[in-house]
């Protein structure tokens, strides 16, 4: 029998073997990267170690069970424990960076397991996303650490949640000058530091800890997360062993004998014979246009330019041109006041907006030149992420946001037009429109699996040029594999090709997994209309609209200008809208010298980073808050009246308690007088509508209450440190409040669990959400002995106005030393309070509309409970940039919708907010001047069932809505082209009279989809 | 659209279709249907309904909705039944989780596909329980005890039988049994159950030590093996054994929260005699199938529900009417009582109580020194993968354990 002990890991990126002599020492190991044939690696590894030496063995990773060998294999978390707790004894955690997962364990004093937590759905903290980025550096991966130490300065920024948008931080960086080294120290800190956030979700490690995986070996990751970690950080020696050595000293000790066979290494690897392969892609509905025109050449810019119409020599074609300026690509249309298109121009953005556009122009130049033509443009407009800096720059007669363009084009390919489908290069819009008007639009620009990069991506790992991609994948029978993600992808797509997959299989593969992405996150239960349009450059790929046309069972139909959609759009409104002689500055403004500087305005508290854009005879300054000119030297106030409801609402809100006094007669002459104490209020929840309530009471019983702070980013931050559950952001801000008054100086700290409402007619309860009920629970849990002694927790049930008082009086009646008949007066005052808050807020909203009415215009109501809606730390303060866009906005207990108006259809609406919301629902869609912008959260459990009944409610009234959903991080990009978009569409809708926005039907019984997580089971 | 129904509007010749939320129980409650006169299948769960579920909804919703829905949308669709026939049996609760939800986005989901005569019996305490009638709400009682008593043998032999699938297929037997017997006219389920445990003693087994885990969390998600990815044999495969809560705990739990009612509110004060009545009954029924089969389950007693609420009251009060409550109860009693070596706490993802109970776990695991990991269903991925090491240390004490014992 042999004297070594072997431990082989397969992961997802590569293999290692280990291989321990009798006493446990090692003797060998190896390392390797298998892309895809692991077992090939291996027999290249065990070669010089005959069978005979190896008394025992163990497997461990991912890809252990595909091997066909017939050791033991060991979950991954127990080789690393099995490997830590011998050669890094004093670890009490152990964080692992594998090539495609990783993951953070704790143990207890004894090297004994606590705690363990994966990730592996998302690549964006994992081996395979780094040397993906590596590479695009032009560095071989196993150098990226050694090359990233080398830069002395600080790390520059790179997004590290997505390899896409780590792509454009890159590539941005290498433009403004940033060395090779840099933008690779950049990539590795950002990795190891959010991964460490990811996995950590804001708690806080102790004792040493043990970093392993193959990251590990990269220095400067290693360094990233010394720094996140503050505790002692240990790499071992041979960290990508880890797994390996574990492995080994397990078969060691435990292990029985068995002789090791690596036979089933050499076993064919055949595809399963029953492999699910997809129907071929073709396109037998759709319509697809042939790509003719009249003249095609890409100019030595890289400019694309099509002249669409034959063009005689000297003739002036009377245009309009819309210019679409987007993150990736930069677009162009020319079209004449019959709504014929004559030319377009098409062009990467590469991170400079104003030269891109510059290149255009120039592209339009020599197109003249090239036919002798004059183009005589009469109007101009832009869209696009860069819509306003270039609108403002080269004199732009109308600026709007990309979804109403886009939208404007597709009505004109197609009246009944009634969805648009839309996968850009970096983001994915779905938009849903009736009668012209756009009524729902759905952005994606977090996750890029569902875009044209993750084709662009994996055309470039298979070494096909993407404009072959189509024609390679077209008529051809794909393999079914994950949507997940486009690093998890490229894996797939290694082992693919090893199973013996032909290239185009897997390239047709790519699409259908790119459209289920689209499908699944970006469109997800929203229904898909009768009248399809493919829009966005991804359109040119035949094969995936026909993966779409497979997946959906309906003509997906695309046009000639699919790619330029926003900019023909611009182009059609403009005609519309502009009248008189255009600003622009002419196709000349392409030889215009532009300096961009960057500066910072001191005026005001915003400190607003500006881009000055000088030019030789203009400054423009880019990024004022305010509004005001550049040369103007004092901030602009912006008016404020569209939001004089809400911020009557606040003072109303605030105010309603009135100053702490003592009950005004003692009941007896005898009677106690209660202990006057301060009160926290957390500025939370229930707060944000019962606050006069409690006020008021607390102040009848000669009690002082202390609100919170208002909530800001790091409230909601803060709270998210006390839990590692996923809360929706009210209640981490809800945390984060009650965190924060137990850290001051007050005697109690009062957080009621707040059950539920008096229940109106026609429904069957009025609870609030499980949380705002558990809000002391989760209190604490999260700070156990912080707050044990100061937490007034009574359960409060207004359906109950005896037991409610009751309930006070025994929750209160120690710390206090009230009487019951105290509390019930006590109670009576908040009521009357609450009363007179209810009743001013509904004056305040009937004046607010009755101005409307005068005023011609139109409004809007905040649909949302006022904790998230009203909050101003959550609801990024849109309702103000909502009301400073032109239309007043009111808040959702400001309208006078009864709350019975949803019962006959929703009557087991049993959440006293749901009903609130339903009912202001019914009463805007009813009302001809108002429309509903529905505020929701994240993983808002209630809304995930009301906003559907919202939905429906609209659809029966034929009326457009916007819903905006918040996870409590900043960033309000993609919300204000969104809100842009839908005031559009509301003042397109009272304009146009009101057609029939009527819920598309659901997409007819869906082709199975695959649900598994993709190849390595 | 609404066609949330009771049951008089199910006729003779429809088919009431009843959600698989766990094997045994699900068979029971349809032959309960048909011992009532009416048609009455077990919904299948695939991949595909899954996904057509999820096709119709939004994504957000827990994950019995969408899996329930799309096994009815796929039934209807691919059987070519007629809808005006067709009964989806779906009981609600009026809050404040989200399952009373599920009735009326299944009833949207019918009327979007033009089927408006689908009914939806959406049948629970408020509405008396849709017109069940005093002998189907006895015979479902019996039904979910007789489950209850029944999974209990299952989990507590299978972890040692000698033949692989050996129990699985006695269970299955019996299952049917069982059924065929709620289908007569005065049916002994006494006989069946000690029927069904002399089966089970009968197949060969030997006793090996294994770690006990505690299965606790929503009911749905907790029971049934399509949505938990199969967790309780993925813990048996990896060496343990598993004590689950049982479904008749709910019943009693609704029944307590009635009596709470009615001590509290002076409306309700003529409530309190039928609600002592009501559990004394119950109780009977438990006590009697208990003592049938006592030897097989005499160390798995079911605790009184007022226990499990004490056991959870320190962290959630009992005016929150959710799983919560019965969830760190339970929890808390595994932990006392059956001296449990990890408990599970499977929910959907996202679910509100189940949220809440992690995270009252993720505070008291450390003062039990028992790992409690909470698992979270959304129909993608693996979530039983994180049990692995967990159940590999546990398993290896446990031989340990017993190896020193034997050597002394």
């Amino acid at each position: 029998m042999g004297s070594y002990y072997l431990g082989i890991d397969v992961g997802a990126v590569a293999a290692a073997a280990v291989l321990l002599d009798e006493e446990g020492r090692v003797a060998a190991g190896a390392y390797e990267k298998h892309a895809g044939e692991p077992e090939k690696v291996l027999r290249r590894m065990l070669a010089p170690y005959p069978r005979s030496e190896i008394a025992a063995y163990a497997l461990t990773g991912a890809g252990a069970r595909r091997l066909g060998l017939a050791g033991r294999v060991l979950d991954a978390t127990v080789a690393q424990i099995e490997a830590v707790r011998r050669i890094v004894p004093e670890a009490r955690n152990i964080l692992y960076i594998g090539g495609g997962s990783f993951s953070l364990t704790t143990l207890d004093g004894q090297g004994r397991l606590l705690k363990n937590t994966t990730n592996s759905a998302c690549a964006s903290g994992t081996g395979a996303f780094l040397d993906q980025q590596a590479l695009r550096l032009g560095i071989a991966p196993e150098d990226l650490g050694r090359i990233a130490a080398t830069y002395a300065g600080l790390a520059p920024s790179v997004a590290t949640r997505c390899a896409v948008f780590a792509k454009t931080d890159m590539i941005h960086l290498q433009q403004e000058g940033f060395p090779v080294e840099a933008v690779a120290k950049g990539l590795c800190h950002g990795l190891g530091a959010s991964t460490v956030d990811g996995l950590l979700g804001g708690t806080t490690l102790a004792g040493t800890t043990a970093l392993v995986g193959g990251v590990a070996l990269n220095e400067c990751v290693a360094a990233a997360v010394r720094e996140r970690l503050g505790v002692e950080v240990v790499v071992p020696e041979n960290p990508e062993r880890a797994g390996a050595l574990g492995a080994a000293f397990w078969a060691r000790e435990h292990a029985a004998p068995i002789a090791f066979d690596p036979a089933p290494l050499d076993a064919p690897k055949l595809r399963a014979a029953d492999a699910h392969t997809r129907p071929p892609l073709a396109l037998t509905l759709s319509r697809y246009p042939d790509a003719a025109c009249e003249d095609y050449f890409v100019d030595d810019r890289g400019t694309e330019v099509a002249l669409l119409v034959p063009a005689a020599q000297g003739q002036r074609f009377r245009v309009a041109m819309g210019i679409d300026i987007g993150s990736t690509s930069t677009k162009a249309a020319l079209v004449e006041a019959s709504g014929r298109t004559v030319a377009w121009c098409y062009r990467k953005t590469a991170g400079v907006p104003l030269r891109a556009t510059q290149h255009v122009l120039q592209a339009l130049r020599e197109l003249e030149e090239r036919h002798g033509i004059e183009l005589d443009i009469a109007a101009v407009g832009t869209t696009g992420s860069g819509r306003k800096m270039v609108g403002r720059v080269i004199g732009a007669d109308l600026v709007l946001n990309e979804i109403t363009a886009h939208a404007r084009a597709a009505a004109a390919i197609d009246p009944a037009v009634d969805t648009i489908i839309e996968l850009g290069g970096q983001d994915a819009k779905f938009t849903q429109m009736a009668g012209g008007v756009v009524y729902n639009s759905v952005m994606n620009y977090v996750c890029a699996a569902g875009t044209g990069s993750f084709i662009e991506e994996q055309a470039q790992k298979l070494k096909v040029p993407i404009e072959a991609f189509a024609d390679l994948a077209m008529g051809v029978s794909a393999p079914v594999t994950s949507d997940r993600c486009t690093v998890y992808m490229e894996r797939d797509l290694d082992l693919l090709l090893a199973e013996g997959w032909s290239k185009a299989q897997v390239a047709a593969a790519v699409l259908h997994s790119v459209r289920d992405n689209y499908l699944n996150k970006v469109v997800g239960g929203l229904g898909i209309g009768d009248h399809v349009l493919f829009q966005g450059a991804t359109a040119r790929n035949r094969a995936l609209v026909a993966a779409f046309e497979q997946r959906l069972g309906r003509p997906i139909n695309v046009s000639p200008l699919c790619h330029v959609t926003g900019a023909l759009g611009m182009a059609l409104f403009a005609h519309e809208r502009v009248r008189g002689p255009t600003a622009f500055r002419g196709l000349a403004f392409a030889d215009v010298k532009i300096v961009v500087e960057n500066e910072q305005c001191t005026l005001c508290r915003n400190r607003c980073k500006l881009s000055v854009i000088r030019m030789p005879d203009d400054v423009v300054a880019w990024g004022l808050k305010c509004g005001r000119e550049y040369d103007d030297v004092r901030p602009k106030p912006k008016d404020l009246q569209g939001y004089a409801a809400i911020a009557h609402r606040d003072r109303l809100l605030q105010d309603g308690g009135g100053a702490p006094h003592p009950p005004s007669r003692a009941p007896w002459p005898w009677a106690r007088r209660p202990r006057t104490a301060r009160i926290g209020i957390p500025r939370a929840l229930t707060m944000h509508s019962f606050l006069p309530f409690w006020r008021r009471c607390f102040a009848a019983l000669g009690c002082e209450t202390v609100l919170s702070a208002p909530t800001t980013g790091d409230t909601v931050a803060r709270g998210e440190s006390l839990v590692t559950a996923e809360f929706c952001a009210p209640v981490l801000a809800a945390l984060g409040h009650a965190d924060e008054l137990f850290a001051r100086d007050v005697d109690y700290v009062f957080v009621p669990h707040q059950i539920r409402e008096a229940c109106p007619e026609g429904f069957t309860n009025a609870y609030f959400c499980c949380y705002v009920q558990a809000y002391p629970s989760l209190v604490r849990s999260a700070l156990q002995e912080r707050a044990r002694d100061r937490l007034l927790a009574p359960v409060v049930d207004f359906s109950d106005t005896s037991n409610l008082a009751g309930g006070l009086h025994e929750a209160l009646r120690g710390p206090l030393g009230v009487t019951r008949r105290q509390v019930l007066a006590a109670v009576e005052a908040g009521r009357a309070a609450q009363d007179r808050f209810r009743r001013e807020n509904l004056e305040a909203g009937r004046a607010a509309i009755a101005k409307l009415a005068a005023g011609g215009g139109f409004g809007i109501v905040l649909i949302g409970r006022p904790y998230n809606a009203l909050d101003r730390g959550l609801n990024l303060d849109l309702p103000r940039r909502i009301a400073e866009m032109g239309p007043p906005v009111l808040a959702i207990d400001q309208v006078e919708a009864s709350l019975g108006r949803a019962a006959p259809l929703f009557p087991n609406m049993y959440w006293s907010y749901g009903q609130r919301i339903l009912s202001a629902a019914h009463y805007t869609a009813a009302h001809p001047s108002l429309f509903p912008v529905y505020f929701t959260s994240f993983s808002c459990g209630p809304d995930s069932y009301v906003l559907s009944y919202f939905k429906e409610i609209m659809a029966r009234a034929g009326k457009p809505y916007l819903v905006l959903q918040f996870d409590g991080h900043g960033a309000d990009a993609g919300y204000l082209t969104r809100i842009e978009a839908a005031l559009e569409s509301f003042q397109a809708w009272r304009g146009g009279g009101a057609p029939s926005v009527r819920a598309p039907r659901r997409a007819a019984h869906v082709l199975a989809c695959e649900v598994s997580d993709g190849l390595h089971r | 659209m609404v066609c949330i129904a009771d049951m008089s509007l199910v006729r003779r010749g429809d088919v009431i279709f009843v959600p698989p939320m766990e094997p045994i129980v699900a068979r029971l409650t349809a032959s309960v249907f048909r011992a009532l006169g009416y048609g009455a299948e077990v919904l299948a769960q695939t991949p595909e309904t899954l996904a057509a579920g999820l096709a119709c909804t939004s994504g957000g919703e827990c994950l019995p909705c969408p899996a329930t829905i799309g096994s009815m949308l796929t039934t209807i669709e691919a059987r070519g039944l007629d809808p005006a026939r067709v009964v989806f049996f779906m009981p609600s609760t009026c809050g404040p989780c989200r399952f009373g939800q599920y009735a009326t986005l299944a009833d949207m989901a019918f009327a979007r596909r033009g089927w408006d005569g689908v009914r939806v019996l959406a049948i629970n305490s408020e509405n008396s329980y849709g017109g069940l009638g005093s002998r189907g709400r006895k015979l479902l009682w019996h039904a979910i005890v007789v489950s209850d008593i029944m999974r209990k043998i299952v989990l507590k032999h299978r972890p040692y039988e000698d033949e692989p699938g050996a129990i699985d297929r006695a269970t299955e037997e019996w299952t049917e049994r069982a059924a065929a017997e709620i289908e007569t006219p005065a049916p002994d389920l006494a006989a069946v159950l000690r029927g069904y445990a002399a089966a089970v003693a009968a197949t060969p087994c030997t006793p090996r030590p294994k770690p006990k885990i505690g299965l606790v969390g929503e009911i749905y998600v907790r029971n049934d093996p399509f949505t938990n990815n199969g967790v309780i044999r993925v813990i048996e495969d990896l060496g343990g054994e598993v004590l689950a809560s049982s479904i008749g705990e709910w019943v009693l739990f609704c029944n307590a929260v009635e009596g709470f009612r009615t001590w509290t509110s002076s409306t309700f004060r003529r409530g309190r005699l039928t609600q002592l009545l009501e559990r004394a009954w119950f109780l009977s029924v438990e006590r009697k199938y208990a003592r049938a089969v006592r030897r097989f389950i005499e160390d798995r007693e079911e605790p009184d529900v007022m226990d499990v609420i004490a056991a959870g009251e320190p962290y959630v009060p009992r005016e929150f009417h959710t799983e919560t409550i019965l969830t760190v109860g339970r929890a808390m009693l595994f932990v006392a009582r059956d001296k449990v070596d990890a408990i599970v706490n499977a929910s959907p993802m996202f679910c509100m109580p189940g949220t809440i109970s992690a995270s009252i776990f993720a505070r008291i695991e450390k003062e039990h020194g028992i790992p409690i990991i909470s698992t979270f269903y959304d129909g993608s991925g693996d979530p039983n993968k994180t049990l692995a090491p967990y159940l590999h240390y546990l398993v290896e004490r446990a031989q340990a354990g017993a190896a020193a014992h034997s050597a002394r």
